[in-house]
């Protein structure tokens, strides 16, 4: 998942980023107004996190011109002073959330997942499918109750493609929100993490949770009952 | 009745009290006009008859002679307004008119002693009658060329003068009477017609501040155009004052909350990687998080200010909705069913951002705790206190289905920084904060079990109207 951070005060941006790289998400930046809606229309970008107060342009400013020109990702606002015009503004502007400075980065990993949760239509963040149980919030894997080990990268795959359920994923695509801009990408790899990812989760090849289509990309297939 | 207070009781009764003085000036000067005019022509009538009685007069053996009768009429009548007599050098009646026979001797008393050639007219009483009397000395010119000298005197009784005056005097009266009415009638319409602008002015400035205008009109005449401007002006200036002040808090926020939240950060990242030692990484924690709440609290209970004279009313309906459409958004997952009643008339006079802080806070925490259901409700009007005075009046309550709160953690909350769940930062702040907010406007703020189940809490505030 690719998150684009908008703070202009350069070492909050800093560990805000630090903190979310360590939860294996991958990150875009930007320090004002501007950049943030250059980088917002251009990039694929999964989520945002917009601090309110930017020089340049404004942070509402940035999310409506992103809603005006179709851009849908879900947004969180960071406001300073917590003023419920401001937060009201930023959330009627089109964003999703809001979280008054300052926070912990507990408190801001829970929204974002929450957030990320919405896009694959999940209630919660505890996904079970056929044995499978993926727990977004902990990102833990099991299978039929036994935990799964699984690297940081082949988590952010498997959580990618459980949150665009039913959805034709490219290689392209994961790259792109898997990968960090000026990260080298190579799409091969996306194929060697994915059959490592189908032998963990289907050992006995029964369930066949991500189903390829040639020329097109990857589909997680697998129907969800959630559990709290 | 007329009060000193009222500029219209001024010019009423500054009419009023005017109006009979101009009027019984007027009527003194015109009937004496009327009077000096009559006096003159009763002179002018008096001498031509003296020059008729000398037309007719005849010098024979040094004595005048004259007709028994004359010419006018009302010298040869007995007991008429108007008799004569020529009196020769030693003052005795040499003749006398036919209507001067029954008058007594004494009409001679009367006279003075005059040069020849002058006349004399004056008003005196003769038999108790008042009269104008006339008289011309004249010489006579003997056939020896002796000058003779003799006076020929005209009365005439004041009878006919006075009642001419008197006749005057009531038709004078009579149509000052009706011009004064008039006057006063026209005078008030006038005042009505010309007080109008302040009327206006009046009503606009009640209208600015019931909330129901922000401006004053500027179509006012130009002698109330300063004033009108000024006022607009002080708007204007409490306005941006406002917004300064917001904009002041604001940048005040962003600069401090930053490096609180970097502090917050690093020492997250060091308890995670075991940089520092517990005892004093929790001392730390403790203490940035202390300052966070102090800044929070004051940032957020710097209120726009109580409700100044001129603030426009805001209808409560749009303003919660607006939150409850952003809040829907945050609290997309829990399906909550949410009741809203809120009636027309509920206004907040005050500032906007207060009340957003007011309805965000406690509706927040309505969403954050509520189960299944959170309801809404306000209404405003208008209510007589004690003293008889008119009071604006705004209830709100906001329920919830949630856990609701205990007696004492409701005493606790209501006081400032004080946290009921810790677990969840901005609970205790969020409603310390609206019981301040609700203090500056001189509010009430009461919670109590919800018949959903959970918190309810109800805002009481009144403004006099």
């Amino acid at each position: 998942m690719k998150v684009l951070v908008v703070e202009d005060e350069t070492k909050l941006r800093q560990q805000i980023c630090e903190a979310l790289k360590h939860e294996g998400l991958s990150i875009e930046q930007a320090k004002d107004g501007e950049e943030a809606l250059f980088i917002g229309l251009n990039y694929p970008i999964d989520i945002a996190i917009v601090d309110l107060g930017l020089p340049k342009l404004s942070g509402v400013d940035v999310i409506t011109q992103w809603r005006d020109a179709g851009v849908s990702f879900p947004t969180l606002i960071l406001t300073a002073r917590g003023h419920w015009q401001d937060k009201v503004e930023g959330l009627n502007a089109g964003a999703d959330d809001y979280l008054v400075k300052p926070f912990h980065h507990e408190e801001l990993l829970a929204r974002i997942n929450a957030l990320l949760r919405r896009i694959g239509g999940h209630a919660s963040s505890r996904l079970t499918f056929d044995g499978i149980t993926v727990d977004l919030s902990a990102k833990e894997v099991s299978v039929n109750n036994k935990p799964l080990e699984l690297t940081a990268f082949e988590y952010s795959t498997l959580e990618y493609l459980i949150l665009k359920p039913g959805q034709t994923v490219s290689k392209t695509e994961l790259t792109e929100h898997l990968y960090d801009q000026d990260h080298d990408r190579d799409s091969n790899v996306i194929e060697v993490f994915v059959g490592r990812l189908r032998k963990k989760l289907d050992p006995n090849g029964q369930l066949n949770p991500i189903k390829t289509l040639r020329g097109q990309g990857y589909r997680f297939d697998l129907v969800t009952r959630s559990s709290s | 009745m007329l009060s000193s207070n009222s500029i219209r009781s001024r010019l009423t009764l500054a009419s009023l009290l005017l109006l009979p003085l101009i009027c019984g000036a007027l009527a003194w000067s015109l009937e004496r006009a009327f009077s000096v005019s009559l006096l003159e022509n009763q002179q002018r009538q008096m001498t031509l008859q003296a020059y008729a009685l000398m037309a007719s007069a005849e010098l024979q053996q040094n004595t005048l002679w004259l007709p028994e009768v004359m010419s006018d009429d009302r010298l040869n009548q007995l007991s008429s307004d108007s008799f004569a007599v020529v009196l020769d050098n030693n003052l005795s009646i040499s003749w006398r008119s036919l209507s001067a026979s029954d008058k007594a001797v004494d009409i001679i008393h009367a006279l003075s002693k005059i040069k020849t050639g002058v006349s004399s007219f004056k008003r005196t009483s003769i038999n108790h009658e008042e009269t104008f009397v006339f008289q011309y000395a004249v010489e006579w010119e003997s056939d020896e060329g002796i000058a003779l000298p003799f006076q020929f005197v005209i009365y005439e009784n004041q009878a006919d003068y006075r009642s001419q005056v008197q006749k005057y005097r009531h038709t004078l009266w009579l149509w000052l009477c009706a011009i004064g009415l008039s006057l006063i009638f026209a005078q008030l319409i006038v005042l009505r017609w010309g007080l109008a602008p302040l009327n206006d002015l009046i009503k606009d400035i009640a209208a600015v501040r019931q909330g129901n205008t922000e401006r004053l009109k500027e179509t006012y005449p130009k002698e109330l155009t300063a004033v009108t401007s000024s006022i607009n002006q002080l708007l204007e200036h409490e306005e941006s004052q406002r917004a300064r002040y917001r904009n002041t808090m604001a940048d005040l926020a962003h600069s401090i909350k930053n490096p609180v939240a970097i502090i917050a950060s690093e020492l997250s990242s060091a308890s995670r990687n075991n940089q520092l030692p517990k005892p004093v990484l929790d001392e730390l924690s403790q203490q940035n998080e202390r300052i966070n709440q102090i800044v929070s609290y004051q940032l957020n209970r710097a209120v726009g200010g109580a409700a100044a004279p001129f603030v426009k009313a805001i209808p409560i309906n749009p303003v919660a909705k607006e939150i409850i459409s952003a809040l829907k958004k945050v609290y997309v997952d829990k399906n909550l069913s949410i009741s809203i009643d809120i009636s027309e008339s509920a206004v907040f006079k005050g500032d906007k951002g207060d009340l957003m802080e007011l309805l965000g806070n406690l509706l927040d925490n309505a969403f954050k705790y509520g189960q299944e259901a959170i309801s809404i409700a306000a209404k405003g009007g208008v209510s007589n206190g004690k003293d008889g005075t008119e009071n604006q009046y705004l209830i709100i309550v906001i329920e919830d289905g949630g856990p609701g709160l205990s007696k004492e953690q409701q005493t606790q909350l209501i006081h400032r920084g004080e946290r009921a769940d810790t677990a969840i930062p901005g609970q205790g702040i969020g409603l310390a904060v609206v019981s301040d907010i609700v203090k500056t406007y001189q509010g009430e703020v009461s919670l109590d079990r919800a018949t959903l189940g959970g918190l309810s809490v109800s805002l009481v505030f009144t403004w006099n109207s």
